[in-house]
């Protein structure tokens, strides 16, 4: 009786190992497996998003948004070769970004072939407004913000600065303007109007291709250019937009122009383990430092006006 | 004090087929938790629940995910090592224990995955999803219970 109970114990015992011992290998090979499967979403309508600055490669400064122009092409691009999407969705909420890399992203709009809508949501200004401007149809909000077709190039000068703590700038150039934007010497007034030249010179091109795309009015273009934004009901008087809607507006939009129901997919991407612990990495960092300075300045050893 | 009661005799005979199928049965649902259920996260990322299974099954067809083959081949090869490590231990697998019906032979590891290879879901395993059915119906035995000499029987105890 005593041989038979040890004896079911016994059972009992490498039953439950046996079990455990399985379970966390799955769990051990299904975590392997999903980390490396593609995510297969199914749609007939891609949404791309633009948010934040849109620089060319979209770093992550302190774990804050930037859309990546080569990555928002290369999604454009697959949008192009997917025979599935039948139109592109670009969610906006952007400042703007560079002149380059805003371009970038405008001429791979212009060069797909398939519908596209523009969706701004709290601000579709400068660069985004750009983007926006070449998709098909753009929505807005009443309050959004919208247009800001200016340019911006503004630094910051420490020339005196270093004067009054008696560090001196040694020039030394090949090239007369080679340094003409350094931040350590005062600019001289020729070399801010080189600057304003360059400037002038990218500002109207901008212009030029918002009136184009929008097919502006003269006047529309002497308000548009001293670089102001607005907001949604202003953009929509001017033509800077053509409707006030929300997402269910524009996929109603995007139903009635394809003639079928939409269901939107968006290309995810997967970042590496580096990037993931990257930004991770910087979000700490960025929120240590500001609880630092914040502990610094209620303790009166840091002063602000 | 001894009663001098007689001893209980134990009757050995193969075990029925209804027994056999509940008790596989159960270990089928016990190693849906334990194994297949992990690998939820593998699918539900890879096929669109909203989706019918037609169109499922037409997505799948234009690209096919690797993540769902691999996940299918571990837990055939995990429902196997299953079948196979309870049996080589204690001759029974929790269904089996449920049901009081065990694996008799002569088993070494070879011959406890020999004998459960038809767990696996891929060929040419599958093919041996009709012939060991077939097999036990006509002949008593599971074709692969033939060829590792082991049979599976109970015990009633009177």
């Amino acid at each position: 009786m005593v041989k038979q109970k040890a004896k079911s114990n016994n059972k009992i015992k490498i039953t439950v190992i046996i079990l455990v011992v399985l379970f966390l290998i799955s769990w051990f090979i299904s975590t392997i497996i999903s980390s490396f499967s593609e995510e297969t979403s199914y749609g007939n309508v891609v949404l791309i998003p633009v948010k934040g600055m849109i620089t060319s490669d979209g770093v992550d400064f302190f774990s804050l948004a930037t859309t990546s122009s080569a990555r928002t092409v290369g999604k454009i691009e697959k949008a192009a070769e997917d025979d599935s999407i039948k139109a592109v969705l670009f969610e906006i909420n952007s400042p703007g970004g560079g002149a380059v890399s805003s371009e970038e992203i405008v001429k791979a709009i212009e060069e797909l072939n398939k519908t596209t809508v523009a969706w701004i949501r709290e601000a579709g200004a400068s660069g985004a407004y750009w983007v926006a401007a070449a998709t098909d149809q753009i929505f807005a909000s009443k309050m959004s913000i919208v247009g800001g077709v200016g340019v911006l190039s503004s630094t910051l000068e420490f020339s005196k600065f270093l004067e009054d703590h008696n560090v001196s700038y040694n020039r030394l150039v090949a090239g007369e303007y080679k340094d003409i934007t350094s931040p350590l010497k005062e600019m001289t007034d020729e070399e801010k109007q080189l600057l304003q030249a360059k400037i002038d010179l990218i500002h109207e091109y901008f212009l030029q291709e918002i009136v184009n795309l929008r097919n502006l009015e003269e006047d529309v273009e002497k308000e548009i250019g001293s670089g102001i934004f607005y907001i949604g009901l202003e953009a929509l008087d001017l033509g800077l937009i053509d409707e006030i809607g929300t997402k269910r507006d524009v996929i109603k939009y995007l139903e009635e122009k394809l003639n079928t129901t939409v269901t939107i997919k968006s290309y995810e991407e997967k970042k590496s383990f580096f990037e993931i612990l990257s930004s991770l990495m910087s979000e700490q960092s960025f929120h240590l430092g500001r609880g630092i300075a914040t502990f610094l300045k209620d303790r009166g050893s840091i002063i602000t006006t | 004090m001894d009663l001098n009661l007689p001893k209980a005799r134990t009757l050995k005979r193969d075990a029925s087929i209804l027994k056999r199928l509940v008790a596989f049965i159960l270990d089928l649902l016990i190693v849906n938790i334990v194994i297949v259920s992990p690998f939820q996260k593998v699918f539900y990322k890879v096929i669109d629940p909203s989706f019918s299974i037609m169109e499922t099954i037409n997505q799948m067809q234009a690209s096919i995910t690797t993540g769902v083959y691999s996940a299918l081949f571990f837990i055939g090869i995990l429902s196997l090592a299953y079948f196979t490590f309870f049996q080589l231990k204690i001759m029974q697998t929790p269904g089996m224990m449920i049901l009081k019906i065990r694996v008799e032979g002569e088993l070494t590891f070879f011959k406890a995955l020999l004998r459960n290879l038809f767990i696996l879901p891929f060929f040419p395993f599958y093919i041996l999803w009709i012939v060991e059915p077939v097999h036990l119906l006509i002949r008593g035995r599971r074709f692969l219970e033939e060829i590792t000499k082991t049979k599976t029987v109970e015990e009633i105890v009177y």
